[in-house]
């Protein structure tokens, strides 16, 4: 088990240790969550978590299911900020007010994280989509708290953890201060026509940015 | 040491037994009172981890939680409760929870709280790489005010003079806290490190310049430092020989100002020489620590 990575065969990501956090950033919010949900398909993630502020759990399921994952309500879980009216899920889906209750969102993470070690599920994926919306109410000292208990509960489970954030709507010291909290970071970017990613933090240099492609839905 | 609240004595006794078993000294209440109590009595710097039930005769866990950060900014806060908990209540107050009906719940909290000392899971700013190391090394220096000598007083004071700030200071960053060894131009106590501009300073290899702390994220809304009339800030890192950033070198002003490349090493160069008499005065304490003979 200590030798064991999650290994991308389809993107150009080393492979990561489970317990592992990347910050994920990226100006499309859309395609970052298709980046995430890819990953954890190809981490072979038996189960996952993901908090939504923008968008309806529903939507997310939709996501999911275009991406490959298994939705059904043991596997996926739902942390839906968003306040939208909710339709049937097939999906688990479990409320917080709104995205600035952050204590609240970590109490609902926490729970299903619980569920999922008990019941020897793994690996698990947990995604936060996105930390943009969480840092529109808090200080950034609150929001680091989450992410620091955020990102110690993946430790502790092994499982692998993407915290989406928006870089053009944050200071440089705020993105560089949640990414220290993190094992790394994954930009994203996309340009004349191309998809395109770079890993910093994973090893002691940042890399190149370097084509990816996600499968068609 | 645990601080362990909850009303229900049989429950309370169940996780005092498990905990204690596991090595922990623990310190056990009913009520958000006795958690005020103990959290006052108890030596914050002492505290590793805090576990409350939810429903307490008079108020929460979350108000537990809340009233421990007040006293300890990084303790580790474990709600521990097979209440219903409405997930509105938290709002901003952040805490690991651990459902006590889980099978095997007794042995998850005592991984989790084994955990807490060295993790730092739930402290509200970065660490720097190999904490654990880097507080090892520092416990092998004995540092004070009152045992460090006079040079990193003037130090101090050719720092305060050759830039022409308020104060500059000495500080020394361990787990919980800032203390300083040496000040000049103002008087700084102990500081809680979440409190700090220094505990960002010891994550990177170089200075850290804060030009306007009003117009910087990470520091705008620090009550300390603004109470203090701290706008403008430059720390070096004070790194060992053998290569751990134990505190700072640090330079404090009431104007925001900037801070150019030639003074960026000059306060590097001055960082070294502070290094230097504290490496001294560590290898003459190990000297007169070894028995004649």
């Amino acid at each position: 088990m200590g030798d064991t990575v999650y290994e991308f065969d389809s993107l150009p990501v080393p492979g990561l240790r489970p317990g592992t956090t990347a910050l994920l950033t990226s100006r499309s919010a859309e395609r970052a969550r298709r980046f995430a949900l890819r990953l954890f398909v190809e981490a072979g993630s038996q189960a996952v978590v993901l908090v939504t502020t923008a968008n309806r759990a529903s939507d997310i399921v939709t996501e999911c299911r275009a991406a490959g994952l298994t939705v059904n309500r043991d596997r996926l879980v739902i942390v839906d900020c968003t306040g939208k009216r909710a339709w049937f899920s097939s999906a688990r889906v479990e409320r917080v007010s709104d995205p600035t209750n952050v204590g609240g969102i970590g109490f609902q993470f926490s729970k299903v994280s619980q569920e999922f070690v008990v019941d020897d599920v793994g690996p698990v994926g947990a995604a936060v989509f996105s930390l943009s919306d969480l840092l529109s109410g808090p200080d950034l000292q609150t929001v680091s708290r989450f992410v620091n208990t955020t990102t110690g509960r993946i430790q502790r489970t092994r499982g692998l953890g993407l915290l989406v954030l928006d870089p053009e709507e944050h200071d440089q010291r705020v993105i560089d201060t949640l990414a220290e909290f993190c094992d790394g970071r994954i930009s994203l970017r996309y340009a004349d026509g191309e998809s395109r990613l770079r890993l910093s933090g994973f090893t002691d240099r940042p890399g190149e940015w370097l084509p990816y492609e996600l499968p068609t839905e | 040491m645990i601080v362990c609240i909850d009303p229900v004595e049989g429950d309370r006794e169940k996780t005092r037994n498990a905990l204690s078993e596991a090595g922990f000294d623990i310190r056990g209440g009913g009520s958000l009172a006795d958690a005020r109590e103990l959290l006052e009595m108890a030596d914050t710097a002492t505290i590793d981890c805090l576990v409350t039930e939810y429903d307490l005769p008079d108020g929460t866990g979350v108000d537990v939680v809340e009233a421990a950060r007040e006293v300890d900014p990084d303790v580790t806060c474990v709600l521990f409760t097979d209440d219903a908990v409405d997930p509105g209540v938290f709002e901003e107050t952040i805490a690991e929870y651990l459902a006590k009906d889980l099978p095997d719940a007794h042995d998850h909290l005592v991984s989790l709280v084994q955990e807490s000392p060295t993790r730092h899971n739930q402290t509200a700013y970065p660490l720097p790489d190999a904490e654990a190391d880097r507080l090892e090394a520092l416990g092998q220096y004995a540092l004070s005010s009152e045992a460090s000598d006079t040079s990193l007083d003037r130090l101090t004071e050719l720092a305060q003079l050759a830039f022409d700030v308020s104060s500059a200071a000495v500080g020394i960053i361990d787990a919980h806290n800032e203390r300083f060894l040496a000040c000049y131009g103002a008087s700084f106590g102990a500081l809680d490190r979440e409190e700090t501009v220094c505990t960002y300073t010891i994550l990177d290899g170089g200075a850290t310049v804060v030009e306007d702390l009003n117009e910087d994220p990470r520091f705008s809304g620090n009550e300390t430092l603004i109470e203090a009339g701290v706008r403008f800030y430059a720390g070096e890192p004070l790194v060992t020989e053998e290569g751990y950033p134990i505190g700072t070198l640090c330079l404090q002003d009431d104007q925001p100002r900037s801070f150019s490349e030639r003074e960026r090493r000059m306060l590097s160069l001055l960082a070294d020489e502070v290094v230097d008499r504290i490496e001294l005065q560590h290898r003459i304490e190990d000297r007169e620590a070894i028995p004649d003979g």
